[in-house]
């Protein structure tokens, strides 16, 4: 057998050499990788879509103290509303917030009349954003209040922060979602676009509507309902108020569901826990919103009957 | 001479080999480390649990406001791409602690399967209950409901409403 073709290792310390070899040389590989990277790795089920142009972030990106109006103009990034005209535009607390596309609908099956508008605003990061609080005037009356009420959302669309270029987005049509992978130009921000409506009391007629986005906020995950952060924040009002009360966290299973959250573990014997829930739950949304939220309000209103 | 010369080479092939094998490595992406299942071998299971929560998002939502606000819950339909699952997820926000429940519906022509939970007791302001999951291999969409009530434990499943529902999705 010719050694120029075939050189064996003919002792320990050969093969020592070698494997320290391989080690070193799949450690450089290793470390050579981000260098190499070019895009974010992507799930087996997500969807190559074709590469589409991002128009360009929202024109002021400083920050203005007081809320702003801007005239309709075609919204200002990524995929346009169902409706492009009408679109009201706001920032407020650094936070763009639109609304577009009011209308009336009626749910086939129970004949319920759903009111609502597109409303899109920009993510901060990939955190799960949401619209937190919202309410409604009909004619300038308050109807969150109303004996019953409820309003709701449903997805549009939603367009992760992009990263490394690459721009991950979520679309929502017909109960199904799907998602897919595009290019992202610099500059390009996060946004997520839900229609926001409020189920129709009955009777009602009304020749001008109010939406009004009160909050949004990272919805927690259920195991992130009872952060350290969160519970601590509560705790420390409860002790500046020198209340007596220990809050705790949540976390139950209960035949494959569950429970997270904060509660009351310890209170003063003479304080009721009716009271006592009344002195926690008064600080829990501020602080919350504190840590999670951006508070708003974002006003926009309609008249549909013009 | 020669040997020693084709034994460098041989080496320095191999190293160039490896760093190139090294850099195509695969790494797990980081949102799929925790994750336990993947669509309908999530169904029925806890979707913290199972790691599901941690890429969750929340498609359709509704607040359900009765007796003025005095009974206010959130109801959220949570979904995870990692895990190709979803549940209802039902929060308090009410004046003060509340029994709370809530139903993911999916199936036949009325949404009459359904995976639910009820606490046996009542729970704080803005925490939450959330159901087993449900991978939707078998169904097109869902519907989630959701209340609270100061009396419970509440009976489930949720009844089908606009009221307490979200709309498909």
């Amino acid at each position: 057998m010719n050694k120029l073709e075939h050189p064996q290792p003919k002792s320990l310390l050969s093969i020592l050499s070698i494997l320290l070899l391989l080690a070193i040389a799949v450690a450089g590989g290793l470390a050579l990788r981000p260098y190499l990277a070019e895009r974010p790795a992507q799930a087996a089920d997500v969807l190559q879509s074709e590469q589409r142009g991002v128009p360009p972030s929202p024109a002021d990106s400083a920050a203005q103290p007081q809320p702003t109006t801007r005239s309709a103009e075609p919204e200002p990034s990524g995929q346009p509303l169902p409706a492009a005209n009408g679109i009201q535009v706001q920032r407020v607390n650094d936070t763009e917030v639109s609304a577009a596309n009011f209308r009336v609908q009626t749910d086939p099956a129970s004949e319920q009349k759903q009111a609502g508008a597109d409303v899109c605003f920009e993510l901060r990061d990939s955190r799960d954003w949401v619209i937190w609080e919202a309410s409604f005037l009909l004619d300038g009356q308050d109807i969150t209040a109303n004996e019953m009420f409820s309003y709701g959302t449903l997805p549009l669309e939603i367009r992760e922060p992009p990263v490394d270029g690459q721009q991950r987005v979520f679309s929502f049509k017909g109960g199904q979602m799907t998602t897919r992978w595009e290019a992202a130009q610099p500059g390009t921000k996060g946004r997520r676009c839900d229609f926001l409506y409020f189920d129709v009391p009955p009777g009602a007629n009304f020749s001008q509507v109010t939406i009004i986005v009160e909050t949004l906020a990272v919805n927690p995950q259920e195991g992130e309902e009872c952060t350290a952060a969160y519970a601590g924040r509560i705790q420390q009002e409860l002790d500046r108020l020198e209340s007596g009360i220990t809050v705790g966290c949540v976390l139950e299973e209960w035949e494959g569901g569950g429970s997270a959250g904060v509660r009351i573990v310890d209170k003063p014997d003479w304080m009721s826990q009716g009271e006592a829930e009344a002195i926690m739950f008064a600080l829990v949304e501020d602080v919350f919103l504190d840590l999670y939220g951006i508070r708003g309000p974002w006003v926009f209103t309609f008249a549909p009957e013009e | 001479m020669t040997i020693k010369f084709s034994t460098r080479v041989m080496y320095v092939f191999l190293c160039a080999s490896l760093i190139l094998l090294g850099t195509w490595i695969p790494f797990p992406a980081n949102n799929t480390l925790a994750a336990g299942c993947y669509g309908s071998s999530c169904t029925g299971l806890n979707p913290h649990t199972l790691g599901c929560d941690n890429d969750a998002k929340t498609g359709p939502s509704k607040t359900v406001s009765e007796n003025g606000g005095q009974n206010k819950a959130k109801v959220e339909n949570r979904y995870s791409v990692v895990c190709n699952a979803e549940w209802e997820r039902t929060r308090n926000k009410s004046s003060g602690s509340r029994y709370a429940a809530g139903s993911i519906r999916y199936g036949c022509a009325n949404y009459c399967y359904h995976q639910s939970v009820s606490s046996p007791g009542p729970i704080s302001y803005n925490q939450v209950v959330y159901t087993p999951m449900i991978g939707p291999d078998t169904y097109t969409d869902t519907r989630s409901c959701g209340r609270v009530a100061t009396s419970g434990p509440i009976p489930i499943p949720i009844p089908l409403s606009n009221f307490r529902c979200t709309l498909a999705g």
